[in-house]
Parts: C-alpha cells; sequence; structure tokens
C-alpha cells in the first residue's frame, strides 16, 4: 500500500521508525549509565512467568490489530495487483473508440488509428507490441453438452501480432470428481494427472487457428463443460456460426477470463468475417517494453506519447489557453492538489503537473495528455463547479498572482463557464481513447488495499484503545504488586525518575516482545480474514496471495512499541508519585496528602528552567578531582545543557499550563474557543470536544461554589461534582448527532466521529458510576440484604471492586468499550433486515428480471417464446414488463444549471400497472398512493419520477457525487412533495435532444438496492420518451416477470435463458439475489464484528490480570476468612462473582449507550435510506452479553481456585 | 479431659533440601474456661502450636480433640463450619478487610454461619459496644488507630460466641496502655463469659495475666 489515511505509508514508516529508533536508543542509554536499574528491572520478569505472559499477551493486542489492519490491505492490494498482472499479461494500454453505442457499448475505431499507430511504434522503442483487436459479447452453446453462455467474451486478434503479447497456454484439463470439477494443469505436473490426455506443447500460437477454430478459456470450458474438438454454436444477431474448440487454454493474457468473464479466443479475420465488418476493430492494444511488471513503468510516458499522437493540438491548445486565462482556475487546482484529504496520490500528480505548465504558459505533450483524458477532464472540471470546492477556497481567501483577491463570489460565473467550455471541446479533442489498463488495475488494487485498511483500522481502533488500557492497568498493578520494594529503594535513595527509568526499562523489555509477537500475530490474523473475505465473495478469480509489505511491518511493529512504550512512560509517571511511608507500611494514599505547589512556585520553576545554563554552572562545577572525569565533564556538560534545558522549559511550562487549565474558568473559557472554532469550521468533532470541554468546567464551577455555600464535607462535594460532570456528559453524548444544529447549523462529520462518539459516552458513564460506587454498592447489598448466607461473600465481592476505584474504573471502560461497539454492529445489521421483511420493496412484486444484449434484440417476446422453447410457455408468466435504459443528462429546469449525468428508464405500460415499489414523495395532485402515482405515469406520459439516488445527500460518510442531484426536495422532506420540472438531454443521432419531464414522485431507496443496480440517479418514465428523441427504433433491453403458480422461479431461470440464447437474455431469481447478496452482507458484518471483537481478548486478560493480582493481594485476608469459618467454595464463588459484577458492569454500560448510539446512528441512516426499521436484535444481545460474562468467569475460575486453595496458616504467615 | 487435648502432636515442614520439625511430639491438655498463654522464643513453634490446635493448619501426625471431635477426622469444609461457629480468631496484624467498615468486619462470622442479616447486625452492635467502639462501627479499618482495630478483631472473635478464642500475638503491635486495655477486655470477657482462650505471646505481662502459662522451646512443651 502507498498511503493510509491520506499519508504516505513510506514516510510514515520512516517516521515511525526513527521515532521508535531514536526512543530504544534513549532508552538503552539510560540503562548503559545506569545499569543497577536494568538489573533491578530485567531480574523482575522471570520472577513470576504466568504473570509475564499475560503482561505480553496485553501488550501485543495493540500491535496485533494494526498489523492485521494493514495486513489484510496489503494481502488485497497484492492479490488485486496480481490478478491484474495475470489477466492483462502483457497489454499495459488500451486504445478504444471515444464514441460510445446508447447502450454503452465501444464502437469500432476510426480506420486510419492501426496504421496512425502502427508507423508511430516502428520508431519508438518503449512499445514491443501492438495488436489489433475486436471484442464482443455474443451467446455461445455447446452442441454436445447443451450448455450456454449468454455473456461470452469473444476475442478476435491477428495472429501476426501476437508476437510480445505473452503466451496463450495450453490446459491440460481434467475433471476431477465431476463434470463440474474442473482443473487446469501445467505440463510440470504430475503426468500422472493427465489421464490419458496427450501431452502437447505447453505454449501455443494463435497462428495454429485455422478457419473456424476457436481457443476456449478455462472458465468458459467449465461453463460450456467443453472439451478439445467440441462444436459450438455462435449467435451474433439474426446468425449462427459453428466454432470449433482448438484447444482449451489457461485464463490470463490475451485468453481473458480473469475478470470472471468466460472467453473465447478467434482469428480477427474470421470474426470480421463472421460480423461482416472486414478491417474494422475495436481494440488496440499496447505492449510496452520489458516483462508483465516492468512495462507498467513505461506506462505514462506510452500513454502520453500516444495520446498526443491522436489529439488535435489546436483544440488542445484552446483549451489550455482558456484554463490559462482563469488565474482563480489555476489557484485552485494548486489548492486541491495540497488537499491532504485528496487520497488519490496520482491525481494530485497530474494537478500538480497540469498547474505548473500552466504557470510556466508551457503547452507540452505531458499537458496535452492530460487534457486528453476524459476522466481528468471530468474531475478538474468537477472542481471548479463544486460548491464545497469553490466555498473552501473562497474561505481561505487565496492570493492570485499579480495581488488579485480571487473570490468564489467574483469569480463563480467565469468558473462556470469555463467548466462548460471545457467539458464541450474535450469530446472534440481526440476520437479515441487511451485507457491504461493496467496502471489503472494497480491503482484500484491500491484503492480497495487502502480502504479496507482504514475500515479494519477504524472498526479495531476500539479495541486498540482498549488495549492501551489494558498495559496502563498492568503497569499500576504491577506497582501495587512492588510499592513495598518501591518504598524500600525510595527510602535508600532512589529518585522518582529512577522509578519511571526503571518501569520504563521493563516496560521496554515487554514492549519490543510484545511488538515482534503481536505483528507476526497480526499478520497471521490478516491472511485468515482476508481468506474468510475470500469465502464470503465465493469467487475462484480472485485469488488471495496472502503478502505483507516491510513497510507494514515497520509501521505496526514501531506504531505498536511507539504506542506501548508511550503508555509504559505515562503509567510509570503515575507509578512513580507514590509516597514512601504509604508504600512501606502498605497504607492507603488517602492518608497521606502532599502539599500543593503553589502557582508562585511553579512560575519560579518556570523562571529557573529559562536560565538553566546559568542556573547549572551556578551549582554545578565541571571541575572534578579527577583530571579525566573533569575532561569528560567538561565534554558532554554542552549536550548535557542542550537537552537539559529544553526539557526543563517544556516540563514547567506545562505544568503552568495544567495549574490553569485546573482552575474553573479555563475549562469553559477554552470549551467556548472551540465550540466557535468547531462552528466557523463546520466541524463537528471540535464542537462536541468544546461543549465536553464546557460541562467539565461547569463542574469545576461547582466544585469551587459548593464550598462557599454549602456546609457538605469533602468527599460528598466530590460526589456531587463528578456526578453533575458524568450525568451531564452521558446526556451530551448520547443525544442526537443533529441535536444542536438549530443552534451550529449543519457540521461535518467523519468517521473519527463514530470513534470519539462512543469513547465519549462510555467514559462519561463509567465517570458517573464511578463517582457513585456507594451508592450503587448500598442498592445492591440492599437487594441481596435478604440472603444472608450469601451477604457475606457478595459484600465483600462488591466491596472490593468498588475500593478500587481506578482499576474497577479502566476494567468496566474496557469491557464497555468492547460490548458498546459489538452491540453497535449488531443492531445496524439487524437494520437490513428490511429485505426479508418488505422483500416487494425491493423486488416491485417481480420474481425474475432479465436482460439482453442490445445488439440482439426480441423482437416480439411472446412470439419469439413460442418458437424458440417447448418446455416454457407464456401461460408460465402472470405477467412480464420490458424497460430500456437510455444515458441522458439532466438539470432542474427552475435552476439552469449544468446538464449531470443521469440514467433514463423508460417502461412500458406493462410496468407502470404490474410493479409494486412504493413511492415515498408525491405530489397530491398526481395521486396520494404509490398505484395512483404509477398510473399517473401511464395516463400523462409526461410525467416521471426520480429514484431516491437522484436528491442531495448529506451523508458524512458518502463519497462525493458527480452525477445529477435534486436540489428542490431532499429525502428527508415530508412525503407531500411539489411537482417540478426537468429537463433531460438525450444524444441518440446526431444531435442533442432536450426534452422536459414533470416530476411527481420519489422512487422507494430501496428499490434501488437490487432491480435498479448502483446509485446513480436514474429517471423513470415511460416508453413514448425513447420515441421522441431517438431517430430510429430502439429496442427493450431489460424484461421483470412475475412467474404463475406452475413452475418454479428457480426452474424458470434457466430455461427462459435457453429460449432466448440468440438474444443473449441473462436471467435473475430476484428473491434468490436479495437472500444472498444479504448473506454476503451479514457475513461481511459479522467478520467485522468479529475483528471488533478482537478487543474482547483484551477485556478478559484484563479481568484475569486483575484476578491474580486479587489472590496474591489479598492472601492475608483469604486466610483470615478462611480462620473464621468460610468455606473453600465460598473463597472461589467470591472470586467469581466479583469477576462476573464487574463484567456485568460494564457490559450493561456497553449494551445501553451501544443501542443509545445506534439509535443515533438509525436517525442519521433514515434520513438517506427510507422505510429502515428499528429493533433490537435481543437474541444477539443475550448471546454477546453471555459470551463476555461467561469468557471473564472462565478467565478467573483459574485465580478463583488458587485462592480457595489458600491454607489460612501459610496465608497468615506471609507477608 | 479438657476442652481441648492434643496427643504427641508433630507438624514438620518440608523444604527441597531440608525439614524443620516445627512441633516434635508436643501434649496438651486445656480446660474449659481456662485463659493459657503459649510463650517462647522466636521459632519455637508457638504460632505454628495455636494454628494446628484451631485446625487452620493440619498436623504431620498426632491426635487434636477439640470437645471431644478429633480434627483430622474433619473434611476441609467441616472444620471451616466448626471454625465458623465454635471459634474467634484475633491476629497481631488483626487481619480486618480495608474494605468493609467496623460493623461489617464484626458481621463476617455471623453471616458466613447463616445468621439471618439483622440479627448479625444487631449481634455485631453488641460485639462493638462491649469492645467500646459502638461509635467507630461505620469507619473503615483505615480509619482507626491500632488499638481500635485490635479491639474490632476481638468483637469479631466473639461475636458468635465461640467456646474457644485463639489469640497469636494480640497485642504484639499495641503500646504498652493500649496492650493493657486489651487484656482487661480479654480476662473480663473470659470470666463473664467462661470462655476458653489460648493466646500466644511474647509479653510478660500477657503471660502473667493468664491463669496458666505453657512455654515452649525447639517445638516441643518444657
Amino acid at each position: 500500500m502507498q498511503s493510509l489515511f491520506g499519508i504516505s505509508t513510506a514516510t510514515l514508516a520512516l517516521w515511525l521508525a526513527i521515532f521508535a529508533g531514536t526512543s530504544i536508543l534513549l532508552i538503552l542509554t539510560l540503562g548503559f549509565l545506569q545499569k543497577i536499574l536494568v538489573k533491578l528491572s530485567l531480574r523482575n520478569i522471570p520472577r513470576r512467568t504466568a504473570q509475564s505472559i499475560l503482561i505480553i499477551i496485553g501488550l501485543m493486542l495493540s500491535t496485533t490489530i494494526i498489523a492485521a489492519s494493514l495486513g489484510i490491505g496489503d494481502t488485497v492490494n497484492h492479490s488485486i495487483k496480481m490478478t491484474v498482472f495475470n489477466s492483462l499479461g502483457k497489454t499495459d494500454e488500451t486504445i478504444t473508440a471515444r464514441q460510445l453505442s446508447i447502450y454503452g457499448t465501444r464502437e469500432y475505431l476510426p480506420d486510419e488509428t492501426w496504421n496512425k499507430i502502427q508507423t508511430r511504434a516502428l520508431t519508438y522503442n518503449n512499445i514491443d507490441g501492438l495488436m489489433p483487436a475486436v471484442r464482443k459479447t455474443f451467446p455461445v452453446t455447446n452442441i454436445r453438452t447443451n450448455r450456454s453462455e449468454t455473456r461470452m467474451a469473444i476475442s478476435a486478434y491477428d495472429p501476426s501480432q501476437e508476437n510480445n503479447f505473452g503466451p496463450i497456454v495450453n490446459c491440460f484439463s481434467r475433471y476431477l470428481k465431476e463434470e463440474s470439477d474442473y482443473e487446469c494443469l501445467d505440463a510440470g505436473d504430475n503426468p500422472e494427472s493427465y489421464r490419458g490426455w496427450e501431452a502437447l506443447s505447453n505454449n501455443i500460437s494463435l497462428k495454429s487457428l485455422k478457419g473456424r477454430e476457436i481457443f476456449l478459456n478455462q472458465d468458459a470450458a467449465k461453463k460450456l463443460d467443453a472439451r478439445e474438438g467440441d462444436v459450438l454454436n455462435l449467435y451474433t444477431g439474426g446468425k449462427k456460426t459453428n466454432l470449433t474448440v482448438k484447444h482449451v487454454v489457461k485464463n490470463g493474457g490475451l485468453a481473458g477470463g480473469g475478470d470472471s468473464r468466460p472467453g473465447l479466443i478467434i482469428k480477427l479475420d474470421s470474426f470480421q468475417s463472421i460480423l461482416d465488418a472486414p478491417n474494422k476493430i475495436t481494440h488496440i492494444l499496447i505492449s510496452n517494453k520489458g516483462d508483465a511488471i516492468t512495462g507498467l513503468e513505461l506506462s505514462n510516458e506510452v500513454t502520453t506519447l500516444v495520446r498526443n499522437l491522436f489529439v488535435d493540438n489546436e483544440k488542445a491548445q484552446n483549451m489550455f489557453e482558456q484554463i490559462r486565462s482563469n488565474n482563480t482556475a489555476i489557484n485552485m487546482f494548486e489548492e486541491k492538489a495540497k488537499d491532504n484529504q485528496e487520497t488519490d496520490e496520482a491525481f494530485k500528480t497530474k494537478l500538480n503537473s497540469l498547474t505548473n505548465s500552466l504557470k510556466n504558459n508551457s503547452f507540452n505533450e505531458e499537458s496535452i495528455s492530460l487534457l486528453s483524458e476524459e476522466t481528468f477532464i471530468f474531475r478538474i472540471t468537477s472542481i471548479l463547479k463544486d460548491p464545497s470546492e469553490l466555498e473552501e477556497t473562497y474561505l481561505k481567501d487565496i492570493s492570485c498572482p499579480g495581488n488579485i483577491k480571487c473570490s468564489y463570489y467574483e469569480n463563480r460565473d467565469s468558473l462556470n463557464n469555463l467548466a462548460n467550455s471545457i467539458l464541450a471541446l474535450s469530446p472534440q479533442l481526440s476520437q479515441v481513447r487511451i485507457d491504461e489498463s493496467k496502471a489503472d488495475g494497480i491503482k484500484l488494487a491500491e484503492t480497495i488495499g487502502n480502504s479496507i485498511t482504514s475500515i479494519f483500522t477504524i472498526f479495531g481502533s476500539f479495541s486498540i484503545i482498549v488495549g492501551l488500557l489494558l498495559i496502563f492497568l498492568v503497569f499500576v498493578l504491577l506497582a501495587a504488586a512492588r510499592s513495598t520494594e518501591m518504598g524500600m529503594s525510595r527510602a535508600l535513595g532512589l529518585k522518582r525518575l529512577d522509578l519511571i527509568k526503571l518501569f520504563t526499562l521493563e516496560g521496554t523489555a515487554y514492549a519490543v516482545g510484545a511488538a515482534i509477537i503481536g505483528t507476526v500475530i497480526g499478520i497471521g490474523i490478516s491472511f485468515i480474514l482476508v481468506k474468510s473475505i475470500q469465502n464470503i465473495i465465493e469467487t475462484d478469480q480472485f485469488s488471495i496471495v496472502p503478502y505483507f509489505s516491510v513497510t507494514s511491518i515497520t509501521i505496526a511493529f514501531c506504531a505498536g512499541l511507539l504506542l506501548t512504550l508511550l503508555t509504559v512512560i505515562l503509567s510509570s509517571y503515575r507509578v512513580s508519585k507514590l509516597n514512601i511511608v504509604v508504600a512501606i507500611r502498605g497504607l492507603s494514599e488517602e492518608m497521606v496528602q502532599s502539599l500543593p505547589v503553589t502557582f508562585k512556585e511553579r512560575l519560579l520553576q518556570f523562571s529557573k528552567a529559562l536560565i538553566y545554563p546559568y542556573y547549572h554552572f551556578s551549582t554545578n562545577t565541571p571541575i572534578k578531582k579527577n583530571i579525566i572525569k573533569s575532561i569528560i565533564n567538561i565534554l558532554i556538560t554542552p549536550f548535557k545543557i542542550l537537552f537539559l534545558w529544553p526539557k526543563n522549559i517544556f516540563l514547567s511550562l506545562l505544568q503552568i499550563i495544567i495549574a490553569i487549565l485546573s482552575k474553573w474558568w479555563t475549562s469553559p473559557f477554552i470549551g467556548i474557543v472551540l465550540i466557535y472554532l468547531g462552528i466557523i469550521s463546520s466541524s463537528y468533532a471540535l464542537f462536541v470536544i468544546g461543549a465536553s470541554i464546557v460541562l467539565i468546567g461547569l463542574g469545576l464551577l461547582l466544585k469551587w461554589i459548593l464550598p462557599k455555600r454549602t456546609k457538605l464535607n469533602k468527599e460528598n462535594i466530590t460526589r456531587i461534582v463528578y456526578s453533575f460532570q458524568g450525568l451531564t456528559l452521558v446526556v451530551f453524548w448520547s443525544l442526537p448527532f443533529d441535536a444542536f444544529e438549530f443552534l451550529t447549523g449543519e457540521l461535518s462529520a467523519g468517521p473519527e466521529v463514530f470513534i470519539l462518539g462512543g469513547i465519549g459516552v462510555i467514559v462519561s458513564a463509567v465517570w458517573l458510576i464511578m463517582a457513585n460506587t456507594v451508592i450503587l454498592e448500598y442498592l445492591i447489598t440492599g437487594i441481596i440484604g435478604s440472603f444472608s448466607g450469601l451477604k457475606a461473600i457478595l459484600k465483600t465481592a462488591i466491596a472490593y471492586p468498588m475500593a478500587s476505584k481506578f482499576r474497577t474504573g479502566i476494567t468496566l471502560g474496557m469491557f464497555a468499550i468492547v460490548v458498546f461497539n459489538l452491540i453497535i454492529f449488531a443492531v445496524l445489521n439487524n437494520l437490513q433486515d428490511i429485505r426479508s421483511l418488505e422483500p416487494t420493496r425491493i423486488t416491485g412484486g417481480f420474481d425474475i428480471s432479465a436482460n439482453i444484449n442490445p445488439e440482439l434484440p426480441i423482437k416480439n417476446f411472446e412470439q419469439e417464446l413460442k418458437n424458440n422453447s417447448l418446455l416454457l410457455s407464456i401461460s408460465d408468466f402472470n405477467s412480464y414488463s420490458r424497460t430500456v435504459s437510455l444515458p441522458g443528462k439532466a438539470r432542474e429546469k427552475s435552476e439552469k444549471g449544468k446538464f449531470r449525468n443521469i440514467s433514463i428508464k423508460s417502461v412500458d405500460s406493462g410496468y407502470l400497472k404490474e410493479n409494486l415499489f412504493q413511492i415515498t414523495h408525491y405530489d397530491p395532485q398526481y395521486g396520494t398512493s404509490s398505484r395512483e402515482i404509477w398510473n399517473a405515469l401511464e395516463t400523462d406520459k409526461s410525467l416521471a419520477i426520480l429514484n431516491g439516488s437522484s436528491l442531495s445527500t448529506d451523508d458524512p460518510f458518502g463519497a462525493g457525487r458527480t452525477d445529477f442531484q435534486a436540489t428542490a426536495i431532499k429525502l428527508s422532506d415530508p412525503t407531500e412533495i411539489q411537482a417540478f420540472d426537468i429537463e433531460l438531454q438525450t444524444t441518440i443521432g446526431k444531435s442533442p435532444v432536450i426534452n422536459t419531464r414533470k416530476i411527481i414522485g420519489i422512487l422507494d431507496t430501496q428499490a434501488d438496492s437490487l432491480t435498479w443496480g448502483g446509485q446513480g440517479a436514474t429517471l423513470i418514465t415511460h416508453y413514448d420518451f425513447v420515441k421522441e428523441v431517438a431517430p430510429f427504433e430502439i429496442p427493450y433491453t431489460n424484461y421483470f416477470f412475475k412467474v404463475s403458480d406452475e413452475k418454479s422461479t428457480a426452474d424458470i431461470v434457466p430455461l427462459l435463458e435457453t429460449s432466448f440464447i440468440k438474444n443473449s437474455l441473462k436471467a435473475l431469481d430476484i428473491k434468490t439475489q436479495i437472500i444472498q447478496s444479504q448473506a454476503q452482507q451479514d457475513s461481511f458484518t459479522q467478520l467485522f464484528q468479529a475483528f471488533a471483537g478482537l478487543g474482547l481478548i483484551v477485556g478478559i486478560a484484563a479481568i484475569g490480570v486483575i484476578s491474580l493480582r486479587g489472590v496474591v493481594e489479598r492472601r492475608k485476608h483469604i486466610g483470615m476468612m478462611k480462620a473464621i469459618g468460610f468455606k473453600s467454595y465460598l473463597i472461589q464463588f467470591q472470586f467469581l462473582f466479583e469477576s462476573a459484577f464487574v463484567t456485568f458492569l460494564g457490559t450493561i454500560i456497553g449494551v445501553i449507550f451501544g443501542i443509545i448510539t445506534s439509535v443515533n446512528i438509525y436517525n442519521e441512516i433514515s434520513k438517506e435510506v427510507q422505510g429502515l426499521q428499528f429493533s433490537i436484535p435481543w437474541g444477539e444481545v443475550a448471546i454477546i452479553t453471555s459470551l463476555v460474562i461467561v469468557s471473564a468467569i472462565l478467565t478467573t475460575i483459574l485465580p478463583a481456585r488458587q485462592a480457595s486453595k489458600i491454607i489460612p496458616a501459610d496465608a497468615l504467615r506471609f507477608e | 479431659m479438657g476442652i481441648i487435648a492434643a496427643n504427641n502432636i508433630t507438624k514438620i515442614y518440608k523444604a527441597s533440601t531440608f525439614e524443620v520439625n516445627a512441633l516434635a511430639g508436643v501434649d496438651l491438655d486445656v480446660k474449659e474456661g481456662e485463659m493459657i498463654a503459649i510463650m517462647g522464643p522466636s521459632g519455637c513453634g508457638k504460632t505454628t502450636l495455636l494454628n494446628c490446635l484451631s485446625g487452620i493448619d493440619s498436623v504431620t501426625s498426632g491426635s487434636i480433640q477439640i470437645n471431644n471431635t478429633e480434627l483430622s477426622s474433619m473434611t476441609d469444609n467441616a472444620l471451616s463450619e466448626f471454625r465458623a461457629t465454635s471459634m474467634g480468631f484475633i491476629f497481631q496484624t488483626y487481619n480486618l478487610l480495608p474494605v468493609l467498615n467496623a460493623q461489617e468486619n464484626v458481621e463476617l462470622p455471623l453471616l458466613v454461619s447463616g445468621t439471618p442479616s439483622s440479627k448479625a447486625k444487631r449481634a455485631a452492635r453488641e460485639a462493638l459496644d462491649l469492645v467500646g467502639l459502638i461509635d467507630w462501627a461505620n469507619h473503615k479499618p483505615a480509619e482507626l488507630s491500632g488499638g481500635q482495630q485490635q479491639r474490632v478483631t476481638v468483637a469479631r472473635a466473639l461475636v458468635n460466641k465461640p467456646a474457644i478464642v485463639w489469640a497469636d500475638e494480640p497485642t504484639g503491635n499495641l503500646d504498652s496502655g493500649t496492650e493493657k486495655e486489651i487484656m482487661d477486655l480479654l480476662c473480663r470477657l473470659n470470666e463473664e463469659n467462661h470462655q476458653t482462650f489460648v493466646v500466644v505471646t511474647h509479653s510478660d505481662y500477657v503471660g502473667g495475666r493468664t491463669q496458666k502459662i505453657v512455654n515452649m522451646k525447639d517445638g516441643k512443651i518444657l
């Protein structure tokens, strides 16, 4: 992977390695200077092997999760890359016609294209192969087996050009157990496996093909159950041609198949003759110098050269000059290239290249290439048109060259005009399109890999936080275990800093070990996860190749190590604050209150730090009695000062800042500033952080006021203040995301809000509970008071965790976070069940959807069905309906903005009468129910409806949209709307035609999820629209069937495909498809849930650590309890109950706030997706809760047994 | 035969390379209502004898009978129940549960032996009243002085009205004034309730306040 969250992985790895290396070096130096500390720290590790192992397990989990997230991205990235290399073979670029047919297929290339490129390639060394080709999709049937493929990818190549396009590899095919279980063998495989197949030469040539002979790729052979010598029927329009299978060949390279499409290879002239298109080609494949992988490096250069070859230079220069004359446009491109949110590095590079050319007025090959690239032009015009881009630029108030102040408002019209002019010029620049097929595939691999890593890192972040909490807890417990010896060490003269060093050294040893093990386990987990994804997708086209880059290993190891070290140092700092007497005598910390340092003293410390060099020399003399020591001292003093001076300034300043922050008035002030910044920058994260700080500040205000106005004691005041802070924060973080929108306006938020919100609400809830342990204890003991036999045990089981607020709080938080995460997944997964609850909303009441090859239309469905099939008749269907989709552009008539892409679905009357799709918004003037609106479309052909995706969205997680977006209404608007007009532009003939349609309703977004395919903007109107805009007859391409009861849908689907094989009809059982897609989605959610559940291991490890520690700490108490009559099983029960109680409390917090947050997320999603139903999956909640509690109890069994076996006499003697 | 009868008991601690004969054939007979002190130098086996007699440790050989019941014939659970109903313990380091307040600590032996909660509460308050700590009932051990903590321990030892009270160095951590107070209390209770007290001590003062002193050396009674 090349980037993670927009940061280059190489840079990230380098910086992390520098930080980690420096930290380790510093710690090693520390150890070298104070060997006694190394001895003390390292000898502690083998003292308790079980405890050390548990610590390493706890410490490694953060690294494991980071490594697993990176590994899964790396593996997916690498696997897709390998698939791209295998499927494209030596083809690096592809030339196709720029013009598309109305159905979206590529037209034939202009006649001169081949000669032009062939002549140029003769004098250009970086191209080592060119292949003219025709690529089409037609239906094919195997006569011998009667098996068909309705969408066979047919590739016709010129055998004279096959050099440098890599070998076509013969497949020594054989069946395994049954005919569908097919394998393609290498010549090098065990000859036994051939089972009589004649060993042929491995690589075969296109030249061996004669006439109507073909090579069939292994996917096609499997689909058709075909062997060498089989005769296939190829249907091309009204023509049927016999083709003979000469060889079955391996997928990949010229044979294709890698993109999950079965294919066959035929000689170019043979296919041209079948199609009656002599000398016509649809593709030219370009092979760069070098092999399949190294050729990629030349992709940009070759693409630039080829684009320049076909571009109209005059028009390109015209476009260049138009952009150059608009300074604001150049500035906006420059700003966009700097945008860190823009993760596409390739686009940034291209944007920089164009900006430089524009600024230097250098109209060169590179800029010509960029301007002739369709996708690039589309993206830069989007920048010029997109209001959010303009607003951002306006806010930054950038200065244009020549000190002209530019702003969106001043330049809006000129930018719009420029964008329109560029878009108008673009198609005229070149008649052909050059795609960097392989480079684009690699970029796709990169993007998918990055996205997967980001998703897993976000889902794993809760577990990472839980892991860090565990590290903190582990070290605090370790310190508690050693408090007496630490107190003794301090009494003997060890400084506080030495204690920090001591723990840091020990922690470093653990951290390094844990980071190594964590990285290795993380790699293993990533491979398991990817394998699971492959199983979910169920494709054999994409094979997983386990891969983990050195960069990712470095990031995982160093990030894990640094996070652990940082936590270790923080916990060491906390540990070092022990009071010597308290530590030695094992007293409570509350017994010894340290005197507060005054602000004046802190200022004095800061002043001393500012003049540290003077202070150092005035208190230390570098001259010692020993001359060598003096010289060394003089030499190292400058370095010592260089290190200590900034360190002292930083620390003393930090103390002052902390002192200021602890004042009641600073927090509200800082909070209000953050709220203000959040509102003006539309940042939800800043706003909520600011508001939380204000609430904490109000608590501090209460702490300041209460002693002055009341006679409450300190303990009660603290409880009131903490309760106030905890409660207000819990309420605040539980509010719907848009609760303050009436005050703040719409704020932008990303996935970080999910993490921030989760942590915020859990911390607040734990805070509230831990502030009120007395009440909780009172309530519980009150409830169980009547069961006297258990009371003694339950009382102590509750009293112990409630007395150790810090460790219980952390453990509660850990369990609550994990359960919170799991519950959200469970609830959100449950939302999707609308598909099974109301399938009609997705199917529209249809059972089968089918589409045909537009080039092979069905003229009369009923007649052709009668002619083609003996097994299927029209009576097998209750009804059938037809639609056809045309590409078009749309804009709201009232807005008169830019025309944007939209798909126009023209449907027949049968469809309008039969479909049961719901209309979520409608104009009551035309009908008040879905049926009435559909009927209105049938009655008045000038009416139309839009799908839900055509409305603008506020989805914070949604990607930027470039297709048509209506602004007249939003999905969240009330159901009754006012009809509005839309202008539609279609270009089917030579010139564009503009029509108007009145939008009277909006289609349920659920209808988009399957039948309409994809989430693009779509308009639905009567088929009359096609008659209005098309100068020739355009046939229906999509069919929808309602099946009668006589046959099952599953039986009809294959019969339908066979009956209309000549039309390349592909049919789909809609309900089965829904079930499969739901199952796939569920599997993905469960996979994410399992990954998020890794945090559970951390929580369980924490309970284990605490219980083990409890046994050691309370050994004497256990001895005493047994002495006064507690039976062994009661002691055991006490420990088990204690764990169960803490876990249960954490789980309850997680469940409650997980459900509340899910409701908030659901409310946000329902604004965009209509008809979702919220329900809590109580069964799953119960399973999660039980799993967590049972796991915690199981982990405690061992320590509990240990405790129960303690012999009182031994324990009472134990010190 | 007295309430406590030990016959030729031995206790051997085994380490990997050596053995320690903590008790080497001890015979002891304590009568009901008697208050005895076990004294001797450090390491002579005083605490081991007390632990074995009270059933919180097992003997290597020999027989111990409490109220005519042979301890070695009892299971761990039966022993626990026996201790909960018939014995009380006072330790040098108090061994109060720090997470419970004084009253809750005193309630523990009653609750564990199945006494109803309200009854246990009442009895605990009476016991605390007896040792003069009723006003400190809601305080946790950390908020009490050493003498007060030891008095809570005494209250806990007596709350279930045991036949025998075992006290291991009950005044070991206390100053002489408090030592006297605690011994006054123990002697008063012994006189009033006729309970048997076995006290392990280094203190001559404590030994002097008991009715009989048993001296030990090298695991044997002299």
